[in-house]
């Protein structure tokens, strides 16, 4: 049961697929910050996390992810704004309301001289965790993280994917309602990252809320909301769809036609007032880039365009889907020439 | 209801499985001070130092005194290693570093005896020891007085023949009329311990207090510095459930280290006697772990390295080591000192242990006063700083 937060809601949540009444909100913050020194910290953080999605907050080192994570688990507090986390103000957490959170710090801070199991023991009844009852959920946070055969296994024997599988299962063995994990698939493998992503993806389908920093911009994919962050400001909070449109203006088709042919086409192209932008390839000839709107509404206006014009050879038309790098090089290249 | 509990167990039990996966470390804690207290025991000799005297005699003679009986005398306090007339010769063996002492007899000892003065003998010596200085001041006053005793003894000898002759006869002895006191020593128990037996309780509570510090040192700041404190202050414990499991598990290993280490000293040859009652003796150590304990954490939560905290634990056995009366006895310090060795827990640890183990009697109320107070004193203390090392993570 989710506690009713005492503040007024301050964003429209999202609704989650197939659901008729929007999720409650398990984070509200509002105009957050945290200074350390003069321009170190995080400024004006605004955004809302609905129960049951998984928030991604992406930017480079030292752009103020942990900090935010460190503020709404209470670890630190903040100079200004309000926070809400699981209704509660993080810094007056409450015994019932750390039970329901689970952490994952962005360090691995299991203990080498004990066994997987023992370290997964240990954080067991430091929730509180009965001694007949934990053993279930023990096995369940083991099987969920693939380490059942490495139970007996020292924490200093483990590899460094292990680890980090073994911090997930501690995260996760109290069955936590919130999750917080700080840059959990750094150092690892895209084998095991990709794992990593499935669990966190049955956590959020089970109705869990994971909150998720990252480097690695590519897995803003994963996430349901994402935050951009840079210099400890949020930049953008959005879906990764609306993220591609805000860093594009919009959505990109794809489109290839015979190399001579490349020149003609883009300037009939760039002429029709639903087509804001037409690039070449630099590297592919006969490669244009077409920036709309809505790449489905647009795809057959372009066909229908190039239909007038018979000398042109379509050879291959669809939506193109840039990869988040660079979505997420966009979005900087913008906030530096908005001086932000 | 039992989540506190289980929270407080919880580092408990993590403490007791992380010690029991170094056997190492509990080997060398067990057997450690077994070895060190039986090569003192086969090795300490406990004798006074050789001191390696060369005898200056005068050239002419001694003359009230023979050489031979000279040499006896000075044979029982000092190695002689060479007599001589040669001054400069002697000298430059003990600028040498060959001998320790240049003992010279002065020229004419019964020529300034007649003239109703006293003869000087001379004690020349290169020495840094404080303590061998000591022992060649004290070896050589006893020395001068056996001379004194001897020449004396020879004088009344001597008048006592003089007097027969003139008619004047005594029953009493030369020696009993030189020395008419002397004196004789009885103790109670019958001997004293031999050096091994006596410090041995000693050894057993300065190895106590050092694990006890160095475990306690370790501990916060390991949690500290692994990143642990952080996950802690997001889950739902509290730092007096951590520091009462700590407390818990260390004081477990411990006493069994120490039951263990007992049954070490007491039944195998070493064969310490243990006078006392068992559980008067696990009471008393129970405080002092605790107190030891106490100052490792204090340790722990002030230091930010575990460097720092190998470093300051270390500093407290070096204090504990001169400032507890473990070697030098306590009243042998300024009274400001002393309340140093008042505030070590192994002070009063030693004075317990030896009290239970080697008299059969109880702990002074002081010790079990001053044990409880520091015990007291360092969890408050601990539980501030640890507080606020728990909430200060920025």
């Amino acid at each position: 049961m989710i506690e009713t937060p005492t503040k007024p809601r301050i964003a429209q949540p999202l609704k989650a697929a197939g659901a008729r009444e929007p999720n409650p909100l398990i984070i509200q913050v509002s105009q957050v910050e945290k200074r350390f020194g003069e321009d170190t910290g995080v400024f004006d953080l605004s955004f809302d996390v609905p129960a049951g999605t998984i928030f991604g907050m992406i930017g480079p080192s030292g752009c103020g992810k942990t900090t935010t994570v460190r503020l709404l688990t209470g670890l630190y507090q903040r100079d200004r704004g309000d926070l809400w986390v699981l209704g509660r103000d993080p810094s007056k957490f409450s015994l019932r309301t750390r039970e329901r959170i689970g952490y994952m710090p962005q360090h691995f801070v299991l203990y080498p001289n004990l066994t997987v199991w023992e370290n997964l023991n240990f954080v067991a009844s430091l929730y509180g965790m009965g001694y007949f009852s934990r053993r279930k959920w023990l096995e369940q946070a083991l099987d969920f993280v693939e380490l059942s055969d490495a139970r007996g296994r020292l924490g200093s024997q483990l590899s460094g994917g292990m680890q980090r599988r073994l911090e997930l299962a501690c995260t996760l063995v109290h069955d936590p309602l919130l999750i917080f994990a700080d840059e959990p698939t750094a150092g690892i493998d895209p084998v095991l990252r990709g794992k990593f992503w499935n669990h966190f993806r049955n956590l959020r389908d089970q109705g869990r809320t994971l909150f998720v920093t990252t480097q690695y911009v590519g897995e803003a994919a994963y996430f349901d909301l994402v935050g951009v962050m840079r210099a400890g400001r949020l930049l953008h909070v959005d879906t990764p769809d609306n993220l591609r449109r805000a860093a594009f203006g919009g959505e990109i088709i794809q489109l290839v036609v015979a190399p001579a042919q490349s020149y003609d086409a883009a300037k009939i192209l760039q002429s029709q007032r639903f087509i804001r932008e037409v690039r070449r390839s630099n590297d592919q000839p006969g490669l244009l880039y077409l920036y709309v709107e809505d790449a489905s509404d647009s795809l057959p206006q372009i066909f229908a365009v190039l239909g007038e014009h018979p000398e042109l050879t379509v050879q291959q038309a669809d939506k193109y889907v840039p990869p988040f790098d660079d979505v997420f090089i966009r979005l900087m290249e913008q906030a530096e020439q908005s001086n932000v | 209801m039992f989540k506190p509990i289980i929270r407080l167990l919880s580092f408990f039990t993590k403490e007791v499985n992380e010690i029991r996966r170094q056997p190492k470390l509990v080997l060398s804690l067990l057997l450690g001070p077994f070895v060190i207290l039986l090569l003192f025991g086969v090795g300490y000799q406990g004798e006074r130092p050789k001191i390696r005297t060369v005898l200056v005699t005068p050239p002419q003679g001694l003359g009230l005194v023979s050489l031979s009986d000279l040499k006896q005398a000075i044979g029982a306090n000092f190695t002689l290693v060479d007599t001589t007339s040669d001054k400069a010769a002697a000298q430059a063996l003990l600028d040498s570093g060959q001998t320790d002492v240049v003992e010279t007899l002065p020229d004419n000892v019964e020529q300034q005896l007649t003239q109703g003065q006293q003869a000087t003998i001379t004690f020349n010596y290169n020495e840094i020891n404080p303590l061998n200085e000591q022992w060649i001041q004290y070896l050589a006053y006893a020395q001068v007085n056996e001379i004194n005793r001897a020449v004396q003894t020879q004088v009344v000898q001597k008048f006592q023949a003089e007097a027969s002759t003139a008619g004047v006869r005594t029953s009493i002895p030369p020696e009993v009329l030189v020395s008419p006191v002397r004196f004789d020593y009885k103790n109670a128990r019958g001997k004293a311990l031999d050096f091994m037996t006596f410090y041995a309780p000693g050894v057993l509570a300065l190895i106590v207090q050092h694990i006890a510090v160095t475990l306690g040192a370790l501990s916060l700041v390991r949690e500290r510095l692994l990143g642990a404190l952080e996950l802690f202050r997001v889950a739902p414990v509290s730092i007096n459930q951590l520091l009462l499991g700590k407390y818990l598990g260390y004081t477990l290993f411990i006493g069994i280290m120490l039951a263990a280490l007992m049954a070490l000293l007491v039944f195998t040859p070493l064969a310490v006697p243990f006078l006392g009652s068992v559980w008067l003796f696990a009471g008393f150590a129970l405080l002092f772990t605790l107190a030891s304990l106490g100052i490792g954490f204090v340790i722990s939560a002030w230091v930010s390295t575990d460097s720092q905290a190998v470093q300051l634990s270390m500093l407290v056995l070096l204090m504990s080591i001169f400032f507890s009366g473990f070697f030098l006895p306590l009243e042998n310090f300024t009274a400001a000192v002393r309340g140093v060795g008042y505030a070590l827990p192994l002070t009063h640890a030693i004075a317990g242990f030896q009290a239970i183990m080697l008299r059969g009697s109880a702990p002074s109320t002081l010790a079990w006063s001053f044990l409880g107070t520091i015990t007291a004193l360092a969890f408050i203390v601990v539980s501030i700083l640890a507080r606020y090392r728990f909430k200060q993570l920025e």
